[in-house]
């Protein structure tokens, strides 16, 4: 068993009823080494003051509760480990960019509506019956999309947006990145009913191409590559109508 | 769809100005470098207005066109033009280094067969025929 | 008075309340749905599920073979017009959720790949890679967003169900972001709401799982079935209790012992690391009791090997496994085995439904782990429970939505009142009493006392000791205090809410184990080892008294095939 330690971890409390702005609070807490900042949040919740709200779950880094920023940086706080902090303090945050509804949970509505504006369902002209059995999809054409299928919600990247943060109209990283996971699934032919939201001046176009939000992404989905790809095919799109009007099928 | 008419009050955190040089206390370089490749379209831009009014100016004459020529040599205005050129690099090459993007670690545009390009192949790709582009704009200025 | 209402109302929004909605919408035009869920529903513990879903896809599988399995797994306690139903109706699940946008895994000619698992005789799992359960839940979830029949009440928590004429007619909810709490009026409420493993101190499980709607179903008056059948995965983490999947056997991982040896030629010779979970669970505790294990910081572990998997097989196949293991314990499969030892992973039993998902109150079904339609018995086999939500989820959101149909809705000023009087009633035990009882010491004993007596192996005088330990837990919990007087957002009062739940599920729990004296699938009692068809060919049901739960018994539905004695 290793040896407990004690770190100090600052967290911002906003308590509505109390209180017309934030303030911050700060803990001791003894941890083990294998903690991670969201077990020390549990330890204060559990043992210290129960009056502090926060999101989790899962506890394994695929639910997509747990997102806040930890000293600067938006983290999921069940995969922060606090030895990589220690003896320095920690500091915990809501997510930055959204409106806190009480201590370290954000308002997540915005997000909720952009999610379902890119429409991130499967659309066809024409059903197959499930009878019929499956749509055939080849490995290649799987990997075509596969990396933009793993975001978990998590909201990391419209917290390290400085655009989402200036703009709040701006569709935003994620959920462009999974209106284009659907537009490269090879059983999807809604391309073109996303376009007037992903291809807008609110989508694509908003983006100046930070890139932070594929820095923090916990997934690996690079939300910044499916926006720079997007601007790519659209713009390519666009000339190609122009220069053959005729021959714009799809 | 949510179905509540309860919301509660909540706060907002104001985003400071200085947002892109220090982010919550802390340095964030990407926010700095993002910053100063926006900033290089200024210097562009300027160094732009400067080389229309040049071939403005050669309209007017060999004299008009040598007297600024001379102005020009004036240490600040060489300031300027270095500075405009670092910036005009710098956006080149994280503009050219945007083109890695497009091939996602699975997917990319652009393909041979079934095989996608590797991401390192097409920027080297850019940055050479950007190399090539410039040499050829050079090659031409000075020997023409 | 106006109260929101719905023709099909679900608690729960993970796999089997999604599935639920959509079938509900389906049903008939017009049906009009609600889903309450306590967590945005793409937070929902479908999301952790990683091996894979089964469902006869291959040439040289069968549904007769899928069925045998799945009831030899089950020990002979699952009902086998229930499984014969499950293993027929899967495949289109499975292809549905295939339509809906799931990225399956793929062969090269396109066909969804499907894999071995624990207990299947052949290879019949499908899985996205081994993230299956959290493709699956998005892919439902982003496919109920297009239907605008259905209504989300995100973040809003289930107090209690309302009964009026012996029919349940809608529920009360605290929308946890306002504090206040409300009368949801409904022809037919469907429990989706998992399992309860957070009654227990080491599982794979999340946070929200806590019996809430096993409890809610229970406190009106609904019989829990076969409750004392909880399921030990037997690889997790040490200490965190993450899982590492069934898959990464599947696939080809061994378990080794700390001789380096494969222990399980001792236990199942004829499977080995794909025998059962109930079973491999068992056998480490042997190796533990004859010293075979490593001990570490978290306890006694044994290792599981796929460093000769390969890195290419690991990272396509078992990717989240080697994330996980990086992230949690610094450990790199590749290169080193995992260290992993039994946890609480899957409660067999649940709210007593027939095939359809109907309960015996009427207006109130239930599906998925939240449920015991009497598909997994005495243990579950691997990838069965995901197609259990798809199967069973659809089947109750169309029976909810007939019902429906021919149904009216209670009188809302009367729902009304009783949201009222549940705000008041809440108000006065949380925020009233000064009790100095803290949730989370009451919740720890609990936990310590289900492990003590309600573990993998069980006796007569810990199970005793468990109830009655149970039974002063509960009177504690009248003197609870919390620290967390506000209304909004308070996690607190959510969380005693939920203690309540669980010392409920934990009570059933135990007093079920205590009165099954045999050994059946994952029921493992030491003092009456033998499986006792004669005496315990039944399943448990437990009711709410007064006092302690009152358990009766209901015979087990045999179609097919005869019980046998259970060996690989």
């Amino acid at each position: 068993m290793s040896d407990l330690r004690t770190i100090k971890i600052t967290v911002l409390r906003y308590r509505p009823e109390e209180e017309d702005a934030p303030t911050e609070q700060t803990y001791e807490v003894e941890f083990r080494d294998d903690w991670v900042v969201l077990d020390a949040l549990n330890h204060i919740k559990d043992h210290i003051d129960g009056t502090l709200s926060f999101r989790w779950s899962c506890r394994m880094g695929v639910c997509g509760s747990c997102g806040m920023m930890v000293n600067g940086e938006p983290k999921l706080t069940c995969a922060a480990m606090l030895r990589d902090y220690y003896p320095n303090e920690v500091r915990v945050e809501p997510l930055v960019n959204f409106p806190i509804v009480r201590d370290l949970v954000i308002d997540m509505t915005d997000f909720m509506d952009k999610l379902k504006a890119v429409k991130p369902w499967i659309i066809r002209e024409e059903e197959k019956p499930v009878s019929e059995g499956e749509y055939l999809q080849t490995p290649d054409q799987l990997k075509d999309y596969k990396q933009f299928s793993q975001c978990i919600n998590c909201m990391l990247c419209y917290a390290a947006c400085p655009v989402y943060g200036l703009e709040h109209d701006f569709v935003g990283p994620a959920a462009i990145a999974l209106g284009h996971r659907y537009n490269l699934d090879s059983r999807d032919e809604g391309n073109q009913q996303r376009q007037h939201v992903i291809a807008s001046k609110e989508g694509i176009w908003e983006c100046t191409y930070v890139g932070e939000c594929s820095v923090v992404c916990p997934k690996h989905v690079d939300p910044a590559e499916a926006i720079q790809q997007t601007k790519v095919a659209t713009t390519t799109n666009r000339f190609k109508s122009l220069v053959m009007p005729w021959g714009n099928k799809k | 769809m949510m179905l509540d008419s309860e919301t509660t009050k909540t706060y907002t955190r104001p985003i400071s100005k200085a947002w892109w040089l220090r982010d919550r206390g802390h340095f964030n370089r990407r926010y700095f470098m993002f910053l100063l490749r926006e900033l290089t379209s200024v210097f562009v831009a300027l160094y732009v207005v400067l080389f229309i009014y040049e071939i403005f100016l050669l309209t007017k004459g060999p004299d008009a066109h040598t007297a600024f020529r001379e102005s020009m040599s004036a240490g600040p205005w060489i300031a300027f033009h270095i500075i405009a050129l670092l910036f005009a690099l710098y956006h080149s090459y994280t503009w050219l280094g945007l083109t890695t993007k497009m091939q996602a670690a699975g997917r990319g545009l652009v393909k041979i067969g079934t095989k996608t390009l590797p991401p390192i192949l097409i920027a080297l790709g850019s940055y050479g025929a950007w190399i090539v582009a410039t040499c050829v704009i050079a090659y031409l200025f000075l020997t023409l | 008075m106006n109260i929101p209402k719905h023709d099909v109302l679900l608690i729960g929004g993970g796999g089997a309340g999604l599935r639920a909605a959509i079938a509900a919408s389906e049903t008939y035009r017009g049906a009009d749905i609600g889903v309450v869920s306590k967590v945005y529903p793409m937070r929902s513990h479908t999301v952790s599920a990683e091996g894979g879903t089964a469902a006869v896809m291959r040439e040289d599988d069968n549904l007769d073979l899928h069925a045998y399995d799945t009831i030899k797994g089950s020990d002979f306690l699952g009902d086998q017009d229930v499984v014969e139903a499950f293993v027929k109706e899967a495949i289109d699940e499975v292809i549905q959720l295939e339509h809906w946008g799931c990225p399956w895994s793929r062969d090269e000619d396109g066909r969804v790949s499907v894999r071995a698992f624990g207990g299947m005789s052949v290879k019949r799992t499908l899985y996205a890679a081994d993230k299956t359960g959290f493709h699956m839940l998005h892919a439902l979830f982003q496919t109920s967003l297009k239907y605008d029949a259905i209504t989300r009440y995100d973040e809003w928590f289930v107090t209690s169900l309302l009964v009026e004429d012996g029919r349940v007619c809608g529920v009360t909810a605290l929308n946890i972001r306002s504090g206040n709490i409300h009368a949801i009026g409904a022809k037919s409420v469907i429990i989706c709401t998992g399992g309860a493993g957070k009654i227990f101190p080491f599982t794979t499980n999340a946070a929200i799982k806590n019996g809430d709607g096993m409890a809610l179903a229970y406190r009106i008056g609904c019989p829990l079935k076969d409750l004392e059948f909880v399921q030990y995965h037997p690889t997790g983490l040490p200490g965190t209790g993450i899982l590492m999947t069934e898959a990464s056997r599947g696939e080809g991982g061994h378990l080794v012992n700390s001789k380096g040896e494969r222990y399980l030629s001792e236990y199942v010779p004829g499977k080995m690391e794909l025998g059962p979970r109930d079973i491999l669970s068992r056998s480490f505790i042997h190796e533990q009791h004859q010293g075979n294990v490593f001990e570490g910081p978290d306890g006694s572990y044994v290792h599981l090997d796929l460093r000769h998997l390969g890195e290419k097989v690991i990272d396509e196949k078992l990717p989240f496994v080697r994330e996980l293991t990086r992230n949690y314990v610094g450990i790199d499969p590749v290169h080193e085995p995992i260290p992993v030892r039994p946890v609480v992973h899957y409660c067999m039993g649940g709210v007593h439904t027939d095939i359809n998902g109907a309960t015996p109150i009427s207006g109130l079904y239930a599906a998925g782990e939240a449920a015991c339609v009497s598909l997994n018995g005495a243990n579950r086999l691997g990838s069965n429970s995901l197609t259990e939500c798809l199967v069973f989820g659809a089947r109750a959101g169309q029976v909810a939505a007939q019902h429906a149909a021919d149904t009216d809705f209670a009188d809302s000023a009367s729902m009304a009142k009783m949201a009222q009087d549940e705000q008041k009633r809440i108000e006065t035990q949380f925020f009233g009493n000064n009790g100095k009882e803290r949730v989370a010491n009451i919740r720890d004993d609990l936990r310590k006392t289900m492990e003590e007596g309600a573990g993998i192996f069980r006796t007569e005088d810990a199970l005793k000791a468990t109830c009655d330990t149970i039974r002063t837990l509960k009177e504690r919990y009248e003197n609870i205090g919390i620290d967390d007087h506000s209304r909004v957002f308070n996690t607190d009062l959510v969380n005693a809410l939920e203690l309540g739940y669980m010392l409920d599920v934990a009570e059933g729990l135990a007093h079920s184990a205590l009165l099954r004296r045999e050994s059946r699938g994952s029921h493992a009692r030491s003092d009456y080892e033998e499986r006792d068809d004669e005496n315990f060919l039944k399943h448990s049901l437990a009711y709410q008294t007064d006092g302690d739960p009152r358990i009766e018994y209901l015979p087990v539905t045999l179609t097919r095939w005869e019980p046998e004695e259970r060996t690989y």
